[in-house]
């Protein structure tokens, strides 16, 4: 008796698709490409300040401030398409996986980084819109557990209503595990 | 149901006390302004004083009407508070709300055994309540009450420890000792551990007049630092000679400031525990108690510093949740910690506490030696690298000396922190073991964790390691460079734990 109980809970161990290999779903196509245009937006009017100073016909610079600003302009442009660049795959790369008990958040591109949040543990959960969001019909959730602010989980880039959904199955879930 | 009470007219004196120090922390700045005019200051002396005296009336009025317009009820499952003289606050705080009771006696409430109340929520620090000057025996009442209250659904949801409660009802009623700290015990402590800021906390309001004070000071000894230091006509060897002895002095200082700072902190230490309660009672000038509720024990660390390692000392602290949103305030006596234990007082508090757990048998694993490369070739190359390249070009070649030493130290520093690293994981618990010089151990409640992390740069990923990262509701802990499939395992492992136990965290 005590032998098939203990090759039943093996059994449902490995029966359990290990995190490092599960699916993962993707952010959506819209959000990575909307937040990719904001930042080369915020980047450009960055830059055409910097250069606007420099060529401004008011009050000519000095040649020592011209060359100054020639180097800033030269650092910022260089330093904003890394920024660009590495964000989109930082974006990219960003996955979910949602499962009966946990949620998890795959990122990074040189640091690799998994987070898994059980719902047990979950104290509140935030549905976050932007006006940029509103006007695609996206959503952010924010997930808080007893860890604190600094290790608040926040998943980017869904539907909104993905999102609605999302919401509710983990409270429903939360609900019936707490008094369960 | 109309029974709003007033406190003591004893909390006069606490609002007294309270406004004075607002109201000089607040002038301090002006301390300047009244120095550089007490010329004109002396030959008024007469509204000067009178100036004065009105500030204290104003602030003796300011705390009766305080002290009138506070009134509180307490109702069966409730505590209720209104307060303010021009902004009135009212506070709504059920019981189950209440994380932690805190009695605390400052030195002017001692002689008529009075407390404060102090009772914190998990919320933001606004809006916890405090009742001001309750006689102690009522304080502990009301103290008893409250977790008591909180004890009720709580045991309901913890039936894993049926002996716990069978115990609990032997000696329910009572305080049973579990250890005490005598003054020898704290000097060591201010010897090992710095606790010099809680004494530089004390003088905060007064820390710029002090140092713009000790010039004068050392000047009235005969010491002219600045003179001294810029006089060309002592020789080399003096002066270095004078620097070490200085250095000595200002250490030695340092040190009986500390001393002083742990006997303020825990004179009279003692950690008492009833029903499920642990209680801690300490303080010089204001006696601070801390309550635990068990099931609200996060995480136990076995601190010890290099000199502690020497002597065989431990800290021991026992962390609740919170640990990371309150780590601002000076929160040293808001936290149980037992100071400067011998090893064998800590394993029977660690085995109290927690029966099962084996923070000092278990068997640690190793970390990789990837770790010590890593800090090597990331940290203290390129810094000596720098070093060494800034020399070379420059010409000079002093430095070159200091850099080596530099890589050398910093390399076998790096070695002491890899030895020291090791986790271990059993059935309940995860242990953790940190340190350079020092060594702390950690141990947690595997279904107590709220979170966990997997981490993995590029450079680890070739080499198949990884950082794991459990997160629980006092703080977090990162175990670096370990194999990635025993991360995983340990990451699932709890994970599952958490996920089919579903046990209480708090």
């Amino acid at each position: 008796m005590e032998q098939s109980t203990f090759s039943n809970t093996q059994l449902s161990l490995s029966d359990l698709t290990p995190y490092q290999t599960q699916e993962s779903t993707h952010l959506e196509p819209s959000y990575i490409k909307a937040n990719n245009i904001l930042r080369i937006v915020f980047f450009s009017i960055v830059l055409l300040i910097i250069a606007g100073v420099k060529w401004q016909p008011f009050s000519p610079l000095s040649d020592g401030a011209s060359n100054v600003f020639t180097l800033v302009l030269s650092v910022a442009s260089v330093l904003s398409l890394f920024i660009v660049v590495m964000s989109y795959f930082y974006d990219k790369s960003k996955s979910y996986t949602l499962r009966e008990n946990d949620i998890s958040l795959y990122s990074g591109v040189i640091f690799k980084k998994v987070t898994i949040q059980p719902f047990l543990r979950i104290q509140h959960i935030e549905l976050k819109q932007g006006p940029v969001d509103r006007k695609l019909d996206l959503a952010s959730i924010q997930v808080f557990s007893a860890g604190g602010a600094l290790h608040t989980f926040e998943l980017p880039g869904l539907t909104h209503n993905d999102a609605l959904a999302m919401r509710q199955y983990i409270l429903d879930h939360k609900d019936v595990t707490v008094h369960g | 149901m109309d029974n709003w009470q007033r406190v003591s007219k004893v909390s006069i004196i606490d609002f007294f006390v309270k406004n004075i120090i607002a109201f000089v922390s607040g002038a301090i700045y002006s301390i300047p302004v009244i120095w550089a005019s007490s010329d004109t200051l002396e030959e008024n002396m007469h509204y000067v004083v009178m100036g004065a005296c009105t500030i204290v009336a104003l602030l003796a009025i300011s705390s009766f009407l305080q002290y009138y317009f506070f009134k509180y009820r307490l109702m069966d499952d409730k505590i209720e508070i209104h307060a303010g003289v021009f902004f009135k606050k009212h506070l709504d705080l059920p019981f189950t709300r209440i994380q932690n009771v805190k009695l605390i006696t400052p030195v002017y409430f001692r002689p008529f055994d009075y407390t404060i109340m102090e009772l914190d929520t998990a919320g933001s620090a606004k809006n916890e309540a405090k009742l001001v000057a309750i006689p102690v025996i009522k304080a502990n009442e009301m103290k008893q009450h409250i977790l008591e209250h909180q004890a009720g659904p709580q045991v309901e949801n913890n039936n894993a420890e049926p002996a716990e409660i069978t115990n609990d009802a032997v000696d329910s009623g009572s305080e049973k000792l579990l250890n005490e700290r005598s003054l020898v015990d704290l000097v060591i402590h201010g010897l090992t551990n710095n606790r010099i800021f809680i004494f530089l906390a004390m003088l905060a309001p007064m820390a710029d007049t002090i140092f713009e004070n000790t010039d004068e000071f050392l000047l009235s000894f005969g010491l002219d630092v600045k003179g001294f230091l810029f006089d060309s006509q002592h020789p080399w060897w003096q002066l270095s000679l004078y620097l070490i002895a200085s250095f000595i002095m200002a250490y030695i200082l340092v040190m009986l400031l500390s001393i002083l700072g742990s006997i303020i902190a825990f004179y009279g230490y003692k950690l008492t525990k009833r029903d499920n309660n642990y209680i801690q009672r300490s303080g010089l000038l204001s006696i601070h108690e801390v309550v635990m509720k068990k099931p609200r024990l996060q995480m136990i660390v076995r601190q010890q510093d290099w000199l502690d390692v020497i002597i065989k000392r431990i800290n021991l602290k026992f962390e609740q949740m919170g640990g990371i949103e309150h780590s601002k305030q000076n929160n040293l006596r808001n936290k149980l910690m037992v100071p400067s234990i011998k090893e064998d007082e800590c394993d029977v508090l660690v085995d109290d506490v927690w029966p099962t757990n084996q923070m000092t048998s278990v068997d640690y694993q190793p970390i990789s030696k990837r770790y010590i490369v890593r800090g090597v070739a990331l940290f203290i190359t390129p810094i000596t690298a720098i070093v060494c390249t800034v020399a070379v070009i420059s010409q000079q070649w002093v430095l070159i000396p200091p850099a080596i030493v530099f890589f050398i130290i910093a390399s076998v520093l790096v070695w002491c922190r890899w030895k020291r690293w090791g986790y271990a994981i059993d059935d309940e618990f995860v242990y953790v073991r940190k340190g350079m010089l020092g060594v702390n151990y950690y141990c947690f409640a595997i279904e107590k964790t709220q979170m966990v992390k997997f981490k993995q740069s590029i450079f680890l990923r070739r080499h198949k390691l990884c950082h794991t990262g459990f997160v629980t509701a006092a703080s977090s802990l990162t175990i670096p460079c370990i194999p990635q499939d025993i991360g995983w395992h340990l990451l699932s492992q709890t994970l599952h734990k958490v996920e089919s136990l579903k046990k209480n965290w708090m």
